[in-house]
């Protein structure tokens, strides 16, 4: 399966700072929420790929 | 010394574009027990050791308080305590499972990065941000 590398399309500014899962092919937000364990709840057995977004007007070095 | 890297299989992957910050991030499941968790990972070539958000340590049934506290060192000088447990990762393109120590830290403002120790003890790993990609093989 070819992963979309591309964010910018589907994360938007109420996404930063909030844990948000990705369809499996990162094409699409599923689901986003304040805390891991509540979006864990909404998404349910459906398979995701969660990540915390970062805000973007901010750089990091990790 | 010459790199024999022609004979080893690699995994090609893209640079994640987040708001126009691109960074080398990759699928990557975590596994403890019978329990998983699919999270998009940051390749830190920088960071000692692999760290991750203690919200995902809920999910993974694993109990912190009974973890060992370790310290964890930022580059702007101040410490912070994290708890250090053993979890099964694999990584996108590899079927195989290895196991790891992480270090669950709280309120951490992203979800994973996956350090020296861990990752680059195992993988070898090409960083082409020019071109946008990365490359991981295993050792």
């Amino acid at each position: 399966m070819k992963n979309n590398t591309d964010l910018t399309k589907i994360l938007k500014k109420n996404h930063e700072n909030k844990w948000v899962a990705l369809s499996e092919d990162r094409e699409k937000v599923v689901d986003y929420s304040e805390t891991l364990t509540e979006l864990q709840g909404k998404v349910g057995n459906k398979k995701v790929i969660y990540m915390k977004v970062l805000p973007s007007d901010v750089s990091f070095a990790f | 010394m010459k790199l024999d890297i022609d004979n080893l299989s690699w995994q090609e992957y893209g640079y994640i574009n987040e708001s126009g910050k691109l960074r080398p991030k990759l699928n990557v499941k975590i596994i403890h027990g019978g329990r998983f968790v699919d999270v998009l990972g940051l390749l830190d070539s920088g960071g000692d050791c692999t760290i991750m958000n203690a919200e995902f340590a809920k999910g993974l049934g694993i109990d912190l308080e009974k973890c060992k506290e370790v310290d964890i060192g930022g580059i702007f000088g101040s410490e912070i305590k994290g708890h250090l447990a053993k979890v099964r990762i694999s990584l996108q393109g590899f079927e195989e499972e290895f196991s790891i120590e992480v270090r669950f830290v709280e309120k951490m403002r992203t979800d994973i990065i996956l350090g020296q120790s861990d990752i680059f003890e195992n993988f070898l790993v090409v960083f082409d941000r020019k071109k946008r990609k990365f490359y991981l093989a295993r050792k």
